[in-house]
C-alpha cells in the first residue's frame, strides 16, 4: 500500500520528496536506492569530514582492523562542534523529509553514526529480536507484538566508496520487510550464522559515492567481502508509534541500542543518552522535537529512574 | 509452510526428489537451482541430440540471429527419432519424481520443450495477464541451458518470494515492470548455470534474463497441479488457450512448424505414464 504520494518539484541533488513510483518501489521491496543524490562535491567534503572523525575517534586507541565488526563495532562519534556537516546528514531535508514521506507522517530522527566496518555482516533485520529485554524500563511487560507494523522505520546508508556484490555492497532481501516473509526468516535455523551470507537470494545494492540507500529497517540484510575498515555512514527515523504494540516495540528498541552500544564501546559504558547530539547545542527545533519524542519512549531512562538524574546525584 | 528448515547446500547427482531443506527453500522464495543435476555424460547426450535437432529444424529455413523471441519464437523440433533422452526427459524419474513430490501423483506433465532465444526477455510470470492469481502450487516449471549463463550473459532472473500474494498482485501493479528498457530496475536474483544444472521455479514466479548471445538453446519442462475446483479448471484452459495465442502471434510463414506435440500426445512409445498425462489433458478439455 502506498501511503502518501508526493511529486517532487524535480529529481536531481537537491529532491526532498520521492516520486509515486519511487514510494511504491520502496514499499513493495522495503529499499530502494537514490542515484547520485549528493554531488560529488558534497561526497568530497563529507569524505574529508569522516576521515577528520577517524582522526580523532582512533587518535589514542587506534583502529583494528582484524576485528570483526560482529565482535565490536568501531564506530565514530560525530558533533556539533568537530563534524558539523555529518552530524546534521539527519536533519538534511533530503533525508528527513523524505524518512516522513515514506514513514507516513511524524518521524523521530537520530543521531546519524559512522562506522569502519570489518568483515562479512550476517542476514538480520534492524528490529529487536522477540522478547530479548524484559527490565523495569518495560514497566508492564506483556505479550506484545514485535513486528507491530512493517513501517516501523527506515535507514538511509551513505557508502563513502564504490561497493558491488563482492566488495561490502549491502544485499537485501526484496519484500522481507513484510509478513510472513519476516517471520519465516527469522524461524529459520542459522539464518544469523556466518557462513550462511551467500545461501539466501538477496538483492545486491551496488553503489558510487553519492548514492543513498534507503532500507526499511524491516528488511533482512547482509554483506559480503567488504575490505577492512569499509566506511558508511547512516541515520535512522522510527515512525512516531500509532499504537500501544509500536509503542512498545520502540521503547524496546531504545534499550537495545543503548545496551549495544555499551557493548560496542570501548570502554565498555552506556554512552549513547550522553552524546553530545543529545544536548543539542545549537537549539535545532527539529532535533529537540525528536529529543523530546525519544524521552517520551524511554530513551533517556535509566536503571532506576533517568539518566539525567542519575548523572545529577553525588 | 514448512517450518523444519536449515538451508540447502550444494546437493549435486542423482536425486528423485528435493530433500526437506531444499523444498523449504523453494517453497518460502519460489524457485531453487540444483547444481549437477544431470551428469556430464547426459550434458553431452542432451548437447548431441540439440545438435542433431537444430540441423533438422533449421535446414530450410535458418536461424535468425536477428529476431527477438518476442516476435518470432525459433523452437527446437524434437523427436523420439533423433532425440529421444531429450523427448522423453519429463518421464523420467529424476524430474517426474520432484514434480511429484509437488504435487502428487495425479498431476499433469508435458513435453520438454527448447528454443534458440534472441535477446532480452522482459519481466513476467508464466501466466495469461488477464487471468486472476491461481494457487501459489500451480504449476513448476524445470529449465536448463546448453550454456554457461551468468546475469549478463542470459541467466534467468527471478524475483524471489514472487509466486506468493500479496507481492505477485503487488508486481503486476508496478509501473512499467513488463517493459524491456526495466529489466535491471528491479531487484532480480540471477540463477547463474552451467550446463547440467537445472533451474526449478514456481510458474508464477516473475522471471526475465537479460544481455544473453543470440541462439542461447533453453530447455524447459512444465508440471502442472491436477485442478481440483471449476475455477481451477478455467484457469488451466485459459493457460492453454493463452499459450496458443502466444505461439501463434510469435509464429509467421517463416517459422518452423514443430509437430512434435502430436509426435508426443501420439505416444508410439506406449508410456503408461505419458498416456495417463494425455487422458488428464483431454479429461479436462486442454489436450493440444
Amino acid at each position: 500500500m502506498i501511503h502518501k504520494i508526493e511529486e517532487p518539484a524535480e529529481i536531481g541533488h537537491a529532491r526532498t520528496a520521492l516520486t509515486r513510483t519511487e514510494v511504491q518501489f520502496y514499499d513493495t521491496f522495503g529499499f530502494l536506492i537514490l542515484r547520485n543524490h549528493f554531488t560529488q562535491d558534497e561526497m568530497k567534503a563529507i569524505s574529508d569530514e569522516f576521515e577528520y572523525a577517524v582522526e580523532l575517534e582512533f587518535k589514542d586507541k587506534p583502529f583494528e582492523k582484524d576485528l570483526p565488526t560482529s565482535e565490536r563495532a568501531q564506530c565514530l562519534s560525530f558533533t556539533d562542534s568537530t563534524t558539523p556537516l555529518l552530524v546534521a546528514l539527519a536533519e538534511d531535508p533530503r533525508y528527513y523529509k523524505i524518512a516522513e514521506q515514506l514513514l507516513s507522517g511524524e518521524i523521530i530522527g537520530a543521531q546519524g553514526g559512522g562506522c569502519l566496518y570489518v568483515g562479512d555482516t550476517r542476514w538480520h533485520p534492524d528490529r529487536v529480536p522477540d522478547g530479548r529485554y524484559k527490565t523495569a524500563v518495560i514497566d508492564k511487560p506483556k505479550e506484545y507484538s514485535r513486528y507491530s507494523n512493517h513501517n516501523f522505520g527506515c535507514k538511509f546508508a551513505l557508502y563513502l566508496e564504490a561497493v558491488d556484490a563482492d566488495t561490502g555492497a549491502l544485499r537485501v532481501l526484496p519484500r522481507s520487510h513484510r509478513q510472513p516473509l519476516y517471520g519465516e526468516l527469522r524461524k529459520i535455523p542459522g539464518i544469523t550464522d556466518a557462513e550462511n551470507v551467500r545461501s539466501l537470494p538477496g538483492f545486491v545494492c551496488a553503489t558510487e559515492p553519492g548514492d543513498v540507500l534507503i532500507f526499511n529497517h524491516s528488511c533482512w540484510h547482509a554483506s559480503l567481502g567488504g575490505k577492512s575498515g569499509r566506511p558508511m555512514i547512516a541515520a535512522g527515523y522510527y515512525a512516531y508509534p500509532r499504537t500501544e504494540d509500536q509503542a512498545q516495540e520502540l521503547r524496546e528498541t531504545y534499550m537495545h541500542s543503548k545496551i549495544l552500544s555499551k557493548d560496542y564501546s570501548k570502554e565498555g559504558k552506556e554512552t549513547e543518552p550522553l552524546s553530545e547530539w543529545n544536548q543539542n547545542p545549537n537549539q535545532s527545533p527539529l532535533r529537540a522535537k525528536w529529543i523530546e519524542y525519544k524521552r517520551e519512549f524511554g530513551y533517556f531512562d535509566y536503571k532506576s529512574g533517568s539518566l539525567e538524574e542519575e548523572l545529577k546525584a553525588p | 509452510m514448512i517450518q523444519s528448515v536449515i538451508f540447502p547446500k550444494p546437493n549435486t547427482g542423482p536425486r528423485l526428489s528435493l530433500n526437506s531443506d531444499e523444498l523449504q527453500f523453494f517453497d518460502m522464495f519460489g524457485f531453487i537451482v540444483l547444481k549437477q543435476f544431470f551428469t556430464e555424460n547426459e550434458v553431452e547426450k542432451i548437447n548431441e541430440e540439440l545438435e542433431k535437432a537444430k540441423a533438422i529444424t533449421f535446414a530450410d529455413l535458418p536461424f535468425d540471429p536477428t529476431i527477438p523471441s518476442s516476435d518470432r519464437l525459433q523452437t527446437i523440433q524434437l523427436s523420439h527419432s533423433y532425440s529421444p533422452f531429450i523427448f522423453t526427459l519429463s518421464e523420467d524419474e529424476r524430474v517426474y519424481g520432484i514434480a511429484k513430490q509437488l504435487f502428487g501423483e495425479e498431476l499433469i506433465g508435458h513435453q520438454c520443450h527448447a528454443s534458440s532465444f534472441v535477446g532480452d526477455t522482459r519481466w513476467h510470470p508464466d501466466h495469461p495477464p488477464i487471468n486472476p492469481y491461481p494457487d501459489h502450487r500451480y504449476g513448476i516449471k524445470f529449465g536448463f541451458y546448453a550454456d554457461t549463463l551468468t546475469a549478463d550473459t542470459g541467466a534467468l532472473r527471478i524475483i524471489p518470494r514472487s509466486h506468493r500474494q500479496p507481492y505477485y498482485g503487488d508486481l503486476k501493479k508496478m509501473p512499467g515492470i513488463s517493459n524491456p528498457e526495466n529489466i535491471e530496475a528491479f531487484p532480480g536474483f540471477a540463477c547463474e548455470s552451467n550446463p547440467g544444472d537445472v533451474v526449478l521455479f514456481n510458474l508464477n514466479c516473475w522471471h526475465a534474463s537479460r544481455g544473453g548471445k543470440a541462439g542461447r538453446t533453453m530447455l524447459e519442462i512444465v508440471y502442472y497441479a491436477y485442478p481440483k475446483s471449476t475455477d481451477h479448471i478455467e484457469q488451466m484452459r485459459g493457460q492453454v488457450k493463452w499459450s496458443k495465442q502466444l505461439i501463434n502471434t510469435r509464429t509467421d510463414d517463416k517459422s518452423a512448424k514443430p509437430d512434435y506435440r502430436r509426435e508426443w500426445f501420439l505416444n508410439k512409445e506406449n508410456s503408461p505414464l505419458r498416456a495417463s498425462w494425455i487422458e488428464r489433458q483431454r479429461k479436462l478439455g486442454i489436450a493440444d
